[in-house]
């Protein structure tokens, strides 16, 4: 499969720190998939995440983005360009004074003429579902509705990945699921690779891959069926379980006949009516 | 409260002057500010007067809005016509009591003075009171443009203006959670004597301190992410876009400086 990100040996030292955040992660990221970074608070995540668009760059190693590299002052803006990165507050990354105004900030950046800029304005709006709010000021939106805005920012980019550095941490339940729904489609239909970093295995289980982050060093990697089978390796890395799984292990505790602890709520519910 | 917030003293509505570009209205009353000086007579200061009277009338802001942003000059405004009825001593004497004297070219002076303050005064608060900050802000950074050759820092100034701007009714928000989360531990910020009062808006203001320092940060991240690289090669989405109207408005106001002229002493 052909990868779109290649994360080489990176170790990593914030400055003036003598440990390093990251040791050595080796990762590859493919075309089109949806890849879940799981981990603690500092597990060294996030820094892994603003390593993919060059916001950090690696201290020992080497990120490659397409045919660039983050390292590389000729190649930032476009590593940049193709990766689109969503961050927690939805807030704080809400440049413009209203919605048209805060998407067209990526495009004015890279110098995108303006008509074609109205163009990729009204195009990537409308597929985050926000056609309705041009024109709205950024107090008069929910935080899912401003983590929209920030997806549209970036699909106006023409963006190969979109990275969610914990972007729906400080959503309520339907602000989740309306971020979620998005990038999935995005997904699915369009081929848009998406990394998610997460401290929340339930948002996990949407993703292709998990990979999961323990103290600056990659401790896992696989589907999430397997990830999640190996219990005592998430709980050294400080993760909880999805509700499904810890559900349907006590089940089975209890003497319940399932076959398998199952990730999903649709899944459990599926294997128990069946139960004599 | 928050949700309908309007910034400055903008009051929206749809009317000539509200149409025109930012730029020609910034520059008319730039320009203003120093026609007004031309007055110095009966004559003048009635052609200005009327000229002011019908652009007020065309922009279709209610007076009280243009006497909200008056009245912290009336003071003002009153004081230095005094100061000129009682020490200019031009013309017939009219009053003596005293050592007070009075002279007519003084209370003529006097009302000059008042009357040039208060149209000074009404013609810039119609240009914010029809024109949003952030139009404003463009205008700005249009008409400073050239300034840039002597590494004036224009687009940096516009930005950091429209970010303000943006970030003015998320601070409000902010504000008053923190308030409320205060007076549900009771802190009261309503009563007792005005220096209780302000000791009362330390801890308001110290958690409203710390978090705009790290909006600032995370901002200032995000804009990087999204390749933003300072003004240079950057193209803009808001265009201003020059009408006929606003070449108009500003031979118009090239005929009131002509005729000024012509009429002053």
């Amino acid at each position: 499969m052909e990868n779109i990100i290649t994360v080489k040996d990176v170790t990593f030292y914030y400055p003036g720190e003598e440990t390093p955040t990251l040791k050595g992660v080796t990762l590859d990221v493919h075309k089109g998939e949806w890849l879940s970074i799981v981990g603690h608070n500092g597990s060294g995540k996030s820094t892994l995440a603003k390593m993919l668009n060059g916001l950090l760059l690696p201290s020992e190693g080497a990120v490659f983005v397409s045919q660039y590299t983050t390292g590389l002052p000729d190649d930032i803006w476009e590593v940049r360009r193709l990766v689109g990165m969503v961050f927690q507050n939805p807030d704080n990354q809400f440049v413009g004074t209203s919605v048209q105004d805060d998407i067209a900030f990526g495009l004015e950046n890279f110098g995108v003429p303006r008509e074609e800029m109205v163009k990729r304005i009204n195009e990537s709006v409308a597929r985050v579902g926000m056609e309705a709010f041009l024109n709205q000021e950024p107090h008069q939106l929910s935080g899912g509705q401003k983590q929209r805005v920030a997806i549209a920012g970036i699909l106006a980019q023409k963006p190969s990945v979109i990275v969610l550095d914990e972007a729906t941490s400080m959503l309520d339940p339907i602000g989740r699921i309306e971020v979620i729904d998005t990038v999935r489609e995005l997904n699915k239909k369009e081929g848009i690779t998406v990394i998610s970093i997460t401290h929340d295995l339930e948002e996990a289980l949407s993703a292709d891959r998990v990979v999961v982050m323990k103290m600056g060093e990659k401790a896992a990697e696989g589907i999430p069926e397997d990830i999640f089978q190996q219990r005592d390796l998430l709980k050294s890395a400080g993760l909880d379980l999805p509700f499904s799984l810890k559900l349907s292990e006590a089940l089975r505790q209890q003497g319940v006949e399932l076959d398998k602890s199952y990730l999903t709520q649709e899944e459990l519910v599926n294997a128990l009516w069946k139960l004599a | 409260m928050l949700q309908n917030v309007i910034i400055g003293q903008y009051y929206p509505a749809s009317s000539p002057l509200h149409r025109m570009d930012s730029r020609s209205k910034l520059i008319a009353a730039f320009f203003y500010l120093f026609i007004v000086f031309l007055a110095n007579n009966w004559v003048t200061y009635g052609v200005l007067i009327a000229f002011t009277a019908v652009t007020i009338s065309l922009s279709k802001v209610p007076f009280r809005f243009l006497y909200k942003g008056l009245k912290p000059i009336l003071l003002l405004v009153v004081f230095t016509m005094l100061l000129h009825i009682f020490l200019t001593k031009e013309g017939d004497l009219l009053y003596k009591a005293g050592f007070l004297e009075i002279y007519e070219g003084g209370v003529i002076q006097g009302i000059f003075i008042a009357l040039r303050l208060l149209l000074l005064v009404m013609m810039t608060s119609l240009l914010t009171l029809t024109t949003t900050p952030i139009d404003i802000t463009d205008g700005l950074e249009h008409l400073l443009g050239p300034l840039k050759k002597w590494k004036l820092p224009v687009h940096e100034f516009a930005l950091m203006m429209s970010i303000s701007l943006r970030f003015i009714p998320t601070l409000l928000q902010e504000t008053e959670k923190i308030m409320k989360a205060q007076m549900a531990r009771g802190a009261d910020f309503t009563s007792g004597p005005i220096k209780e009062r302000a000791k009362a808006f330390v801890p308001l203001l110290v958690p409203l301190f710390v978090s705009s320092f790290k909006r600032a940060e995370e901002l200032a991240l995000a804009m990087e992410a999204r390749g933003y690289r300072g003004g240079e090669g950057r193209t803009r989405l808001r265009a201003l876009e020059w009408h006929q109207r606003d070449t108009f408005a500003l031979i118009l106001l090239a005929l009131l400086t002509l005729s000024l002229f012509l009429l002053r002493n």
